[in-house]
């Protein structure tokens, strides 16, 4: 196994929690593939638009929409068992709770690399 | 015959989840309908007829938080018993008791295994169809439709239930119109009297025999048959608490279901077929002088002795804008509305005018909705019960002439 490939591997298992889809697939039996990479199909579409839309309202200064939508993302990611993604969420949130819009800001950043990371491992999979 | 499935519905503004969610309630064995819009969701609500088992609802979403969308569907009868789980990402101590406060009957996190899910969809449900079964379980052959207040629907309610469950069952269903000099009920039903049970007046036999009856009944296309209201007050006087002796043990006989309009006083004669009939629908507007008459009208009944689960209440919203909440009319009269039937006067006025029942001339309003639904409430139970009688007769007879 080369460093990059392992590097990779270890990424993924810090982002993506696998136990959250393998149960979906178990609950799902003989479809459960094809429903995994249609949710992923479906994620990979909606989820660069929100995060494009929370980049724009963490500049804006739009702190309800960005709050509606950084819960959005949380609930989408979580479904897929992303908590790389889960856990920015649930930091911004916190951060937007106590008026910390620079600690959000510096979240979000954050949040746009990781997003890039899961986006690589799930196209993989497609 | 297959098990009808329950029927859910999801409202979720992340589409992920939405899907996810749908997939594995439709693996579960229901049938789901989804919305990512609880507005849309709503309107769905409003109008669909027959509404969903369960409900389960985000509590974040831009256009409406989840705790207005269960607050909009507790406001109405028809939608206020439907289970609701919440949806939500976080379940702090003040987002349960908002929840609940709202009318939620159950959380669920979003991080929550599907097996959570699952059992508890299926706890929601059993718990729902106990409830349900001791709902319906209103076994009324005769329904008194009476209000204290004129100018609440009695009448028009009357007609219309008995065309619902005439329309329901294929049966005919006998109308007996008690409003003295008006003819209401005909008028609705463009019916003509010719014979009432004034005729009876001078009647000495001790019974009467059901051919008489019959023959002053006027049949309707709708398979409703009326008898028709005295149409003087001469001839009202006429017909006293004697001739409902006489004519009620056959008149209740005649078809499967009875509704009588009784009209909005109180008189001997209609008293004497309030106690008789097996139910009485009180029907109300929201609006305080009708629910004081009907305060006192619970009052009567009281002091009558009529059991209290006999009276059922309606709210027909003949004004356009409720001034009182259901949830008040219900404290006030401690009492919980059997049915709330929507504002559609313009129909309602246009089918008079008409001669038309409002439920053939509008069949597809919430308004015919809702009194359908309320038909279907009243009958469901003996006539799906009378229906599997049938069956088990037919596979009975069936089996005889099977070879041995």
């Amino acid at each position: 196994m080369n460093a990059l490939l392992d590097t990779k591997l270890t990424l993924h298992s810090l982002y993506v929690d696998d136990s959250v889809m393998d149960e979906f697939k178990r609950f799902m039996g003989e479809d459960g593939d094809s429903l995994e990479k249609e949710l992923i199909v479906l994620y990979l579409k909606q989820t660069p638009k929100l995060v494009a839309d929370i980049n724009n309202e963490i500049r804006d200064g739009k702190i309800d929409a960005l709050k509606v939508h950084i819960h959005s993302l949380k609930g989408s990611s979580g479904q897929l068992g992303v908590t790389g993604i889960t856990d920015y969420c649930k930091d911004i949130e916190e951060a937007l709770r106590q008026g910390n819009l620079i600690e959000a800001d510096r979240l979000i950043i954050k949040l746009k690399e990781v997003y890039r990371q899961v986006e690589e491992f799930f196209t993989a999979k497609l | 015959m297959p098990e009808e499935k329950d029927h859910i519905l999801i409202v979720e503004d992340s589409d992920i989840t939405l899907y996810k969610i749908k997939a594995v309630l439709i693996r579960l064995g229901y049938d789901v309908t989804a919305y990512n819009n609880p507005v849309t969701a709503l309107n769905w609500l409003s109008n669909v007829p027959i509404k969903p088992d369960l409900i389960l609802l985000d509590v974040v979403m831009p256009q409406m938080d989840g705790y207005e969308f269960i607050r909009r569907v507790r406001g109405q009868v028809q939608t206020q018993k439907i289970p609701i789980i919440l949806l939500t990402s976080h379940l702090d101590t003040r987002d349960k008791i908002e929840g609940l406060e709202a009318g939620a009957d159950d959380y669920l996190g979003k991080s929550a295994s599907l097996t959570e899910l699952e059992l508890r969809v299926k706890a929601l449900l059993a718990r729902k169809h106990v409830s349900d079964a001791s709902i319906t379980e209103i076994s009324a052959r005769s329904i008194a439709v009476f209000s204290l207040r004129g100018g609440v629907g009695v009448s028009t309610l009357s007609v219309n239930l008995a065309m619902a469950i005439s329309h329901l069952w294929g049966i005919e269903t006998c109308l007996w119109d008690m409003v003295i000099g008006v003819g209401q009920c005909g008028l609705m039903m463009n019916l003509k009297p010719v014979t009432t049970l004034s005729t009876l007046t001078d009647w000495t036999e001790k019974t009467v025999d059901e051919s008489i009856l019959r023959s002053m009944l006027i049949k309707h296309e709708s398979g409703v048959s009326l008898m028709p209201a005295a149409l003087t007050v001469e001839e009202a006087e006429l017909i006293n608490t004697h001739t409902i002796d006489l004519v009620w043990p056959i008149v209740q006989t005649l078809t499967p279901y009875l509704i009588i309009d009784a009209g909005n006083h109180f008189s001997d004669p209609t008293l004497t077929i309030l106690e008789r009939a097996d139910i009485i629908l009180l029907v109300l507007a929201p609006e305080l002088a009708s629910v004081n008459a009907s305060y006192q009208a619970m009052k009567v009944f009281d002091e009558l002795g009529f059991p209290s689960g006999k009276t059922l209440l309606v709210v027909n919203n003949i004004i356009p804008s409720s001034t009182l909440a259901i949830e008040k009319i219900a404290t006030g009269l401690k009492k919980q509305p059997l049915a709330e039937i929507p504002y559609d006067s313009r129909g309602m006025v246009k089918s008079l005018n008409q001669g038309i029942p409002y439920l053939t001339t509008f069949p597809k309003t919430p308004t015919s909705q809702a009194i359908s639904s309320l038909a279907y409430r009243l009958s469901s139970s003996d006539m799906e019960s009378k229906k599997n009688r049938e069956t088990l007769l037919q596979l009975d007879s069936g089996s005889k002439d099977l070879p041995g």
